[in-house]
């Protein structure tokens, strides 16, 4: 049956130094046609692939087929390049004579197709047209020896493989198991937004490298090489660039590596990039879902936010938010808490990075905390340092700590004494009577009297946090 | 053919007190006409949704019943970082609960994660981006608005230009949950194009949340509203004239914990 689908990328120019390095669009598409079937080759300047096996996974034939078309062409235009032609036919040479084909209409038999669409016929074409025939149903009603005798068996053995007469044979693509490749600039570039859209060219290998493997990566590695240091493969420089969850998404990979370079300051004008991936993390595949959510409507429909797909959707868009905030604004300043069983309020919880703290998220945490309901009033906002507070000097042997006013204590003491175990930081040992105080400027505060007065300080209170 | 969209502003004199009546007994209209009549008395509504914000004096006054989705809300404020998770809270929440995040932008202050917790906000449901530019915290605040997660973003913008936050309004209308922008007090002297601005103050000891709405879809609303709302624990603490609506506010209380709170109340204060 029609099972070989054929895949034409416009007729590159001819391969220069570069192409041993750098993959074709032709190679790309290999990669990309490798999941949907383990039989894909290389066919002249095509690429074949046989879906038999893979058309009832993918929904059908036609969906498959419809599938592949859109794929490639999405691909072919991202890259900047003409469209890929389609076709399908029960053999793999047949295919590629469709797909070569001038016009689609009507696929009706070979017979009627011009001579240039099988490279075999094509090298004779004019001979054969002196001859009166002007398709390939023309040269196959020729003697087949006298055919034989005068063009070679190369002729015969096309056409007889075209017409599934004769058995085809390839060597299948196979992928390579690590990325590493490199692209040569056309210029010497000595800004990172120049090296952007080259990066964006070596992304797209990439993910179809990746959509080959059914992977995505969490670390890549960008290279880039000076000038000065061509001939030395130890003068290149990398820059490895973390991702919060497995990607396989050029876009949102693109991005990423835009805001990374945006980081990055040139030493000298580059000449060369690189880009490496050495480990793979399987992708999970998306479950297909009947109605679609989006995140309004989980808001009004609790059922909605749970189901699986929109859970995932949610962490998927949190996790690419929190990647672009982390590479412009560094990871330490996009943080999230994780709390500790302690009395004391700067030690009741730690700040980590957000990206590291959802990487650990994957695993139960040990360490974590139960919510200890206390009777103990909590401030919802805490100072950094301990604020020292001014005494009214004016209120007699009565303290009388100020901030915005004078305070008016509601309700305490509440003693915290801890941290004298510890004898590295003798500063995290703390004697502290805690106070609910109101201010008549600033509200509810949350105040404390060291019970040891330091010698040099000039005041024991200190403001530690508002009730906001 | 051509379709004309008419607008007709009608000016019924009544008085005060047979609002209620007019409510009652809408113009005489067709079903389908009396759905696209919008009354200048009413409060605006749209077709985004709201999200409630806990506080029933205040749902009561704003359009919708609630803080408006996929738009602004501006919050101004005397002095940042005194009132605002009082007022936030129970919609935010709410808005966990439903499988949101919250993302604080600039915050003034460490958020406290305990107290956080008890209200029902936990931890691992709160990201605070530490954005200290005014460039740096529009930045952040518009990814987080183009995200396409459903999350509450609260950003402290102190010297936003009017332009910056049109954008930003721009991009809140994809955004799935509430966007509160908090601005020091002299802004709202100029325009603003967020739907909802409010004024945010503490009265006097035990401090009530005083809301002043500026701006909404609807009538000017004078009066300001007073809500008396405590966190958990708290309420217990403070002086007498609190206590009646506090332990409304909060009837899971036991009797074990106002006993703990009056015993710590009368203990010795000051040194």
């Amino acid at each position: 049956m029609w099972h070989w689908i054929a895949l034409l990328p416009p007729s590159a120019p001819e391969p220069d130094a570069t192409a041993a390095v750098w993959p074709s669009l032709q190679r790309q598409l290999g990669w990309w046609a490798l999941q949907f079937t383990p039989r894909v080759a290389c066919l002249e300047d095509a690429v074949v692939l046989e879906v038999a096996a893979s058309e009832r996974l993918f929904g059908g034939a036609q969906a498959l087929r419809e599938r592949i078309q859109q794929g490639a062409r999405q691909m072919a235009l991202a890259q900047g390049e003409a469209e890929v032609r389609c076709a399908h036919a029960p053999t793999a040479l047949g295919a590629l004579a469709w797909a070569r084909a001038p016009s689609h209409a009507a696929p009706c038999a070979l017979d009627s197709l011009p001579l240039q669409t099988v490279s075999a016929v094509a090298q004779h074409a004019l001979t054969l047209t002196q001859l009166g025939c002007r398709t390939l149903g023309d040269v196959r009603a020729l003697p087949r020896g006298g055919l034989s005798r005068r063009f070679g068996a190369a002729v015969l053995q096309a056409l007889d493989q075209a017409w599934g007469e004769q058995p085809e044979a390839f060597e299948w693509l196979t992928l390579p198991h690590t990325f590493d490749v490199q692209l040569e600039l056309p210029t010497r570039t000595d800004t990172t937004t120049g090296l952007q859209p080259a990066f964006a060219h070596l992304l797209h290998a990439l993910c179809a490298w990746m959509g080959g493997h059914q992977a995505g990566t969490e670390e890549l590695v960008l290279r880039w090489c000076h000038e000065w240091s061509r001939q030395g493969q130890a003068r290149w420089q990398c820059s490895p660039v973390r991702l919060a969850s497995p990607v396989c998404d050029v876009t949102r990979l693109d991005r990423l590596v835009g805001e990374h370079l945006q980081r990055i300051t040139l030493a000298a004008p580059v000449t060369d990039i690189g880009l490496q991936v050495h480990t793979l993390v399987p992708r999970s595949p998306d479950s297909a879902e009947l109605f679609p959510s989006d995140p309004t409507s989980a808001l009004d429909n609790p059922s909605v936010a749970e189901s699986p797909a929109a859970q995932r959707a949610q962490r998927e868009a949190l996790l690419a938010l929190l990647e672009r905030l982390s590479v412009r604004l560094g990871p330490e300043r996009v943080q999230q808490a994780r709390r500790c069983a302690d009395h004391r309020l700067s030690q009741s919880q730690l700040w980590v990075p957000a990206l590291s703290a959802w990487r650990a998220a994957r695993r139960p945490d040990p360490d974590a905390v139960a919510a200890t309901p206390g009777d103990i009033p909590q401030p919802t906002w805490l100072l950094p340092e301990p604020l020292p507070l001014a005494l009214d000097t004016r209120s007699g042997p009565r303290e009388q700590p100020l901030y915005q006013g004078p305070l008016q204590l509601l309700a305490g003491p509440h003693r915290i004494e801890a941290g004298w175990w510890d004898t590295r930081d003798s500063a995290a040992a703390e004697a502290r009577d805690h106070y609910l105080a109101s201010s008549p400027g600033a509200g509810l505060l949350w105040v404390f009297r060291t019970r040891h007065a330091l010698s040099d300080a000039s005041s024991a209170w200190f403001l530690l946090g508002f009730f906001a | 053919m051509m379709l004309y969209i008419n607008t007709v502003i009608m000016l019924v004199d009544s008085p005060p007190h047979s609002s209620a009546q007019t409510k009652a007994q809408p113009l005489n209209l067709p079903p389908h006409l009396a759905q696209a009549v919008w009354s200048g008395r009413a409060l605006g509504g749209g077709q985004a949704p709201v999200l409630p914000s806990g506080h029933a004096a205040l749902d009561a006054h704003l359009p919708g019943g609630g803080w408006p989705c996929q738009a602004l809300t501006e919050v101004l404020q005397a002095q940042a970082g005194l009132a605002e998770w009082r007022l936030l809270l129970p919609a935010l929440v709410r808005l966990v609960q439903r499988g949101g995040q919250v993302l604080l932008v600039g915050a003034p202050w460490h958020p406290q994660l305990t107290a956080l917790s008890r209200e029902g906000l936990p931890e691992d449901r709160l990201v605070c981006i530490d954005a200290r530019s005014p460039l740096e915290r529009l930045w952040a605040t518009e990814q987080a608005l183009k995200a396409g997660c459903l999350s509450a973003v609260l950003a402290w913008l102190p010297q936003v230009r009017a332009e910056a936050l049109r954008r930003l309004q721009a991009c809140a209308a994809r955004h799935a949950g509430p966007v509160f922008i908090f601005r020091p007090e002299p802004a709202g002297q100029g325009a603003s194009p967020a739907p909802l601005r409010l004024h945010l103050g503490l009265g006097p000891c035990p401090h009530p949340l005083q809301v002043h709405l500026l701006k909404r879809r609807g009538p000017q609303h004078v009066q300001p509203i007073v809500l008396h709302h405590w966190p958990v624990g708290l309420a217990t603490l403070l002086p007498v004239p609190a206590l009646p609506v506090a332990h409304a506010a909060h009837p899971g209380l036991s009797e074990v914990d106002r006993h703990v709170a009056l015993d710590r109340a009368a203990a010795p204060v000051g040194a």
